[in-house]
């Protein structure tokens, strides 16, 4: 599908078009830029190229208050960290800061102008419970408190549930490997926790190193399920490519993704860094990825990646984008939750009582042999109006997790709650028909 | 070109089309709307705004409509787009106009951090300008509307933007929000105001909109010195008194009624205590608007204390 290149990507690709950019072009690139979180890093080409001056200026004040709102946020997550810091000094474990915070807190150009909500840390998992209780006395609270998410984080996840602090509001995620425990690829955590780097001057914060930094975010960007950050997360690859500045950064890379089982999402960063920002770290061409690249993202795959790494924003989606991320958030989820153990079971414990049903004589076929054509009509009812009801209940239910709050002009929980409706109806019916 | 210069047919094509370029104070805001009543509140209330010409950078993109689909049909709800997103939940219809100026403060307050914006009124009368900060049911917007209906040239009802540098006061008028009983208040104290559609039963009560004075409207890209800070609380048992107020406490304040304190940080308590060292600090206390707007008189004549 010929896609026409969207402002901000050109902008991306070569910033030197900055200083030419009239009033229009300037209107939508900024729309295309939030949209993307990717002000910010507008803000930074600008200022890199010496092109303020010829920025107009109304659109100058909507570059600097983003700069003022990173600006303030940078300052309260690097206060946050010496906190955390702080108060996990005395337990004598790493603590390893993950994607936004170990940016700020290394000052790569990466960190420059990203917004970003959470702070996420990784410590080594037979330290979780003192690192919680420690952090629980101090103010930080669990954010999901039934015990189904309590025990979908612990069992399944990477991560144990979000800790919120109960006064000032920011979010601590706390991981213990990369990917969820129940995905596919199980990458040997240690391997990175032994590459960490301890930063100076700090008592037990470390960061990833350099290498892994970069196989981190490729990992993360390439599990996703909802990518609506594909395109910032893209660009932050990039400017870590950049920070290497080594020639020997694609040979590590490689061995270093080989060695963590990470291979293909590497792959997949380098395909599309090279394909949507056109950009090739040094020397990473035929001997690496490259040559092959092409066949490395699978051909249904790619056209679905193009259209996530699209600004999202609605002057660059078509027909295709819903689809594009429809598929995408079904992926994401194959890869980080075994649906192919979930569904079986349901469908089996579902089965197994229709069987149940059966022996006893209330299967609803056994009321149509019957021949009593009012209790036939009304079990008919009963079963399309509860299939119908599972069927619209599912369609909101997914529709909701993948973001649409408003469905077909109702809110999805609406959808959600007549669907449930439906199901409980049909089900008297049926009691009644039988 | 006025926005009420257009015709009432040619507007609501525009709306549905193209969209309109609005003038609001320092702001360019691109607006489209299928709402009917909704155009027609915009033609009465921002009448004097200036159009800007088509093309070039809107600082916001707003539309307001009803959701797609069936849900149109039933109770019929509008939803409040910034740039295609939908940051709020949806309203009845009837709270189209309402919706737009809450989504609009909310635009402001998020993407506009070259001000220290606070929660406050700003007029202005014989050079002398006066921010009013106050929470809801201080009476701050009802005195607000009367000081505009006699005269003072209103600059904001809802949000003061403080320059960072020179402490300038710059306006960005719009139409007053009335609640309840001030509605009332408000018509019997000028029976030539002019007010928007009555909105009922939204998060806060009734809501009307006062539109502003033409003057007022004309002068949206004329910056003011700032010389007074008046906190005004309306109570009907309190006698009108104004009274001096330690700067301290106006401090506190301001920054607890600023909406981007915590963005502008250093920057920003710099600029609240400069204000604060600046400007003559009151309070004022009221029971009528009467006595209210005498007292405000004797606030900018430097005779409080005769």
């Amino acid at each position: 599908m010929p896609i026409k290149l969207p402002l901000l990507l050109k902008i991306l690709v070569k910033p030197d078009y900055l200083p030419d950019l009239d009033d229009s072009e300037w209107d939508l690139l900024v729309r295309q830029a939030r949209a993307s979180s990717l002000l910010g890093q507008i803000y930074y080409l600008v200022m890199e190229g010496g092109y303020l001056e010829s920025v107009p200026e109304r659109v100058r004040h909507h570059l600097q208050s983003e700069n003022r709102y990173f600006e303030a946020q940078k300052k309260s997550v690097l206060w946050e960290i010496d906190n955390i810091s702080g108060t996990l000094a005395h337990l004598d474990t790493p603590i390893i800061l993950l994607k936004g915070a170990a940016y700020l807190k290394r000052g790569y150009s990466v960190s420059r102008g990203r917004i970003f909500n959470d702070i996420d840390i990784l410590v080594r998992q037979d330290q979780l419970d003192r690192i919680e209780a420690s952090l629980k006395q101090k103010g930080w609270l669990s954010t999901h408190l039934n015990d189904y998410d309590q025990r979908y984080y612990r069992q399944w996840m990477h991560e144990i549930p979000p800790l919120k602090h109960h006064t000032r509001g920011t979010v601590l995620d706390i991981h213990h490997t990369i990917l969820p425990l129940t995905s596919s690829n199980r990458p040997d955590i240690m391997k990175m926790f032994d590459a960490s780097e301890p930063l100076v001057n700090e008592v037990n914060i470390s960061v990833l190193s350099k290498t892994d930094m970069f196989i981190h975010s490729a990992t993360h960007l390439f599990h996703e399920s909802e990518l609506s950050h594909a395109l910032r997360d893209l660009v932050d690859l990039r400017l870590l490519a950049e920070e290497q500045g080594s020639e020997l950064f694609c040979n590590e890379l490689t061995n270093r993704a080989k060695e963590l089982d990470l291979s293909w999402p590497v792959s997949y960063a380098l395909y599309y860094l090279k394909t949507i920002l056109q950009y090739q770290p040094a020397e990473c061409n035929h001997d690496h990825f490259g040559g092959k690249e092409e066949k490395t993202v699978p051909l249904f795959l790619a056209p679905l990646f193009t259209r996530a790494f699209m600004p999202n924003h609605h002057s660059c989606t078509n027909f295709f984008s819903p689809v594009a991320s429809w598929l995408l958030y079904i992926r994401g989820h194959w890869l980080r939750m075994p649906f192919y153990l979930l569904i079986p079971h349901l469908v089996r414990k579902a089965l197994a009582r229709d069987k149940n049903k059966k022996k006893h004589g209330r299967f609803f076929l056994t009321n149509l042999n019957k021949g009593k054509d009012m209790n036939k009509m009304l079990g008919t009812i009963g079963l399309v109006v509860g299939v119908a009801g599972l069927l619209l209940s599912l369609f909101a239910g997914i529709g909701r997790i993948s973001g649409s709050y408003y469905l077909m002009g109702f809110q999805s929980m609406t959808l959600l709650n007549v669907g449930i409706s439906m199901m409980v109806a049909s089900c008297m019916v049926k009691l009644y028909s039988e | 070109m006025k926005l009420a210069d257009i015709s009432k047919t040619d507007l609501s094509n525009r709306l549905k089309n193209e969209g309109i370029r609005l003038r609001i104070g320092p702001f360019v805001i691109l607006l489209n709307t299928r709402i009917e009543a909704l155009s027609s509140a915009l033609k009465l209330l921002y009448g004097e705004s200036e159009l800007a010409i088509d093309g070039g950078f809107s600082d916001f993109h707003i539309s307001l409509d009803a959701p797609a689909g069936l849900r149109g049909y039933y109770r019929p709800q509008v939803l409040f787009y910034f740039d295609g997103q939908v940051p709020f939940k949806p309203l009845p219809i009837t709270h189209a106009f309402p919706l737009f100026e809450w989504g609009l403060n909310w635009c402001i307050a998020k993407y506009v951090h070259q001000y220290l914006i606070l929660h406050a009124a700003v007029l202005e009368k014989n050079n002398r300008s006066i921010i009013m900060p106050g929470p809801p049911g201080s009476g701050k917007s009802t005195l607000c509307a009367a000081l505009a209906l006699r005269g003072w040239r209103l600059l904001s009802d809802e949000m003061a933007l403080v320059g960072l540098e020179d402490l300038s006061l710059t306006p960005v008028t719009r139409p007053v929000a009335l609640k309840n009983e001030s509605i009332d208040i408000i018509q019997r104290f000028e029976s030539d105001a002019v007010l928007g559609p009555l909105s009922y039963d939204t998060s806060k009560g009734t809501v009307a909109h006062l539109q502003p004075p033409v003057d007022s409207m004309s002068r949206y890209l004329e910056k003011s010195g700032v010389s007074y800070i008046v906190m005004p609380r309306y109570s009907p048992e309190s006698s009108n008194e104004v009274r001096e107020m330690q700067q301290s406490s106006m401090l506190k304040e301001l920054i607890r009624n600023s909406f981007n304190y915590n963005i502008l940080r250093e920057e920003g308590f710099r600029t609240a205590c400069r204000l604060v060292d600046a400007c003559g600090c009151f309070t004022l206390d009221f029971n009528n608007l009467d006595d209210a707007l005498t007292s405000m008189d004797r606030v900018i004549h430097n005779s409080v204390n005769e």
